[in-house]
């Protein structure tokens, strides 16, 4: 390799010799035929090649020919990879799918187009096996685009999930319905217990514009309207609340009427969360059957990503809770689903954490549960927490605990933000 | 005004609600509360940024008082949170938010580099009112998406085209007043409006009435009325009778809010009393309908 390059060198010492010997370089040269410049450089580089490559069968001399030294230079300059770095990276802005939703949302109609979709829906298997929508991360996702379209909140719902109802003494919690719409409407509902994911269910009439409450532990009944909600005085940890309108006419108009919200409170410390259900519009006209099929089609797609701002947990203030849900449930089979949570944890300087862990049926963690939720590990006093489910999507909440004025205690409900869709089923009995 | 009231009970909105938890061009607090400089009532408010590219916000604080604005810039990186206390403000590198000592309404909206839609749609927010007596109001910020790609110019329009508009009526489940007297203040459920149309270019103070209509468990229904200027805070018994237990004769109350000059951004703290301590939450409406609206910025 050295002889060769020093032979490489020589010739190089002789072409630039021969070129100064001439009395000076210039493109100009090469074309009045004082000394021919392309021969030069063309000899120059079959020097160079036959040498560097001299074992292996040559390149090509019309290669050799077309790249002229200059333009050899450039070629190699002109391409740089920067540029289609820089091409790559505007796909950010192809996260705009987004908003091709808007489009769909201003024009319900568009929605109600598809109603053309065959109701296969009740052939199709339940839980939500749907393929996990691609992540383009580098496995953060925290930083992927989440595909689909979520729910649209604080709308009337023809389905509320109420994640976090507590009666063991001395926490109870008042359930509050309210019909939207000016006819009458029935409810079909299930508490689900987290500690074994038994259901109990019941129905609900409500008359037109009717509000309804009552306090979970003790439950209410009304001969006249035929509803009776059984009492939870005998559930142990915590449950959730599941309602369907059961519609009397397939038009959407008769399933999208209701909205919820639940205040869990402590009598004793005065500890209050009041948040509201997370609701999913009917999208398509149709009787209802038991089988809500949050598929983006049907009703509105579970959220595949719940984005919160969260206070991290600090020494000497009782840790917040982060309560999940799953979104797919088959009450029929009595089938509790099982998922991984996977968290990503976003502090003020951008740096990024993450945990993940296993529940079944449903789940409530402490932040004291998580080193990645202090601040003493992460170092701000907020975090943007993004969490997902791995094999179905989730419901989720969060009961914030923080000091105030002279360490008083605060408790305040914190509802996530939503993005992306993603299927889920849930089965009545 | 009974004509008027009629004419609503008997149509149901038709235009489009904004839809809430998704990421946003525009937010709005309806409340910040500071009072003692902080050490009696203060707010956290709480800022994220749901995209991958950095951003940059203009926020205006308006007291309910003057309906001024308090102008600031804030810089997030991609997601980054962040959260400061109203009553010290704070700074930040690019982002300096200043201390407020008022009581009133935060704006703030997404300045875009590109004017496409998704580099409006970038923001959510939530803020968290706590006082020294225990009380806490969280909340989410109402947010609304940007429909159309283009600038941001000082004209903010919430008309269904540009942006979502806004909800035209809002709709509380409430807990009554048990109706006691004298009034106890920290048991008694209060509702905050705010503004959706809002000139802060040219400090016009913007006045409406706003319409109550209330449903009791048994479909029985009231109404009530109440004028406001720029934003406000009342008592719901002292809006009227009808939101005691002795008069609406049931625990619960279905309760509608709808501006009529302007349509209004609505919040409901339930109070109610526990043993201890009384017991606080902030209550958020479902949405019905929307109506245009036109919020006008300064510009620079």
């Amino acid at each position: 390799m050295r002889p060769a390059r020093t032979m490489q060198n020589a010739i190089i010492s002789v072409a630039l010799a021969a070129a100064l010997g001439v009395g000076g370089a210039g493109p100009a040269f090469g074309q009045t035929g004082l000394i021919d410049w392309s021969n030069v450089a063309r000899a120059l580089g079959n020097a160079l090649r036959s040498w560097r490559f001299s074992p292996y069968p040559k390149p090509t001399p019309t290669t050799a020919v077309a790249e002229t030294p200059t333009r050899a230079g450039t070629s190699t300059r002109t391409a740089p990879p920067a540029r289609t770095e820089t091409s790559t990276r505007v796909p950010t802005r192809t996260r705009t799918p987004s908003h091709t939703r808007q489009p769909t949302r201003t024009a319900t109609e568009t929605r109600t187009a598809t109603h053309t979709r065959p109701p296969t829906r009740t052939a199709t298997p339940r839980p939500t096996s749907t393929p996990l929508p691609p992540v383009t991360n580098d496995g953060q996702i925290a930083f992927g685009v989440a595909e689909g379209i979520p729910p649209e909140q604080k709308l009337a719902s023809a389905f509320i999930v109420l994640p976090y109802i507590v009666t063991t003494p001395p926490f109870n919690t008042r359930i509050e319905l309210m019909n939207m719409s000016n006819e009458q409407i029935t409810l079909q509902c299930f508490y689900v217990r987290q500690s074994d994911c038994i259901e109990v269910g019941f129905f609900v009439s409500l008359t037109e514009n009717q509000p309804l409450s009552w306090s979970a532990y003790d439950g209410t009944s009304n001969v006249l309207t035929g509803t009776a909600v059984p009492p939870l005085d005998t559930f142990d940890g915590f449950a959730e609340l599941k309602c369907a309108v059961d519609a009397s006419r397939p038009e959407l108009r008769a399933h999208n009427v209701l909205q919820g919200r639940a205040l869990v409170y402590d009598a004793e410390s005065g500890e209050t969360v009041g948040y509201g259900a997370v609701g999913f519009q009917r999208l398509s006209p149709g009787s209802y059957t038991g089988v809500v099929d949050l598929d983006g089609f049907t009703y509105e797609s579970c959220p595949e990503r719940l984005h919160f701002l969260a206070l991290t947990r600090q020494s000497g203030v009782p840790s917040s809770t982060l309560i999940t849900v799953p979104c797919a449930q088959d009450l029929l089979t009595q089938t509790p689903t099982e998922t991984v949570v996977q968290m990503q944890i976003v502090n003020e300087f951008e740096q990024v954490f993450s945990s993940s862990y296993r529940f079944r049926c449903m789940s409530k963690q402490a932040f004291s549960s998580f080193i990645t939720l202090s601040k003493s590990a992460v170092g701000t006093d907020t975090v943007h927490l993004i969490i997902r489910g791995v094999s179905t999507p989730l419901i989720s909440l969060i009961v914030d605990r923080f000091a105030g004025q002279n360490g008083t205690l605060h408790t305040t409900a914190n509802e996530p933000f939503l993005e992306g869709g993603r299927s889920a089923t849930v089965i009545f009995p | 005004m009974a004509a008027a009231l009629v004419l609503w009970c008997s149509q149901a909105a038709t235009a489009a609600s904004p839809p809430q938890r998704l990421p946003s061009a525009l937010i709005i607090y309806p409340l910040v509360v500071v009072e003692g400089n902080g050490a009696t009532t203060d707010t956290r408010i709480e800022l994220v940024n749901l995209s991958n590219r950095h951003i940059e916000l203009g926020c205006i604080y308006v007291p309910a008082e003057t309906c001024t604005g308090f102008d600031f810039r804030v810089h997030l990186t991609p997601n980054q949170p962040i959260s400061w206390l109203a009553s010290r403000g704070t700074f930040n590198g690019l982002t300096a938010v200043p201390p407020f000592s008022f009581s009133g309404e935060l704006k703030c909206f997404v300045e875009p580099d590109q004017e496409s839609v998704a580099a409006h749609n970038a923001i959510q927010g939530r803020a968290a009112v706590f006082g020294a007596d225990g009380q806490t109001i969280g909340y989410s910020a109402v947010g609304f998406l940007r429909l159309t790609d283009g600038p941001l110019t000082n004209e903010i329009p919430l008309d269904g085209v540009t942006y979502t508009q806004c909800p035209d009526e809002q709709h509380f489940i409430f807990l009554a007043s048990d109706g006691s007297t004298p009034i106890v203040p920290a048991a008694e459920s209060e509702l905050v409006i705010a503004p959706c149309s809002e000139d802060l270019e040219n400090v016009v103070t913007p006045s409406t009435v706003i319409q109550f209509r209330i449903y009791n468990e048994f479909e029985e229904q009231f109404s009530a009325s109440t004028s406001v200027f720029c934003s406000a805070r009342r008592l719901l018994r002292q809006l009227g009778n009808v939101f005691t237990r002795p008069v609406l004769g049931t625990d619960t109350g279905h309760l509608i809010v709808r501006g009529v000059q302007t349509p209004v951004l609505a919040l409901v703290v339930d109070r109610f009393l526990t043993p201890p301590a009384p017991a606080t939450a902030g209550n958020e409406p479902a949405l019905r309908g929307g109506r245009s609206a036109l919020i006008r910025i300064p510009r620079f």
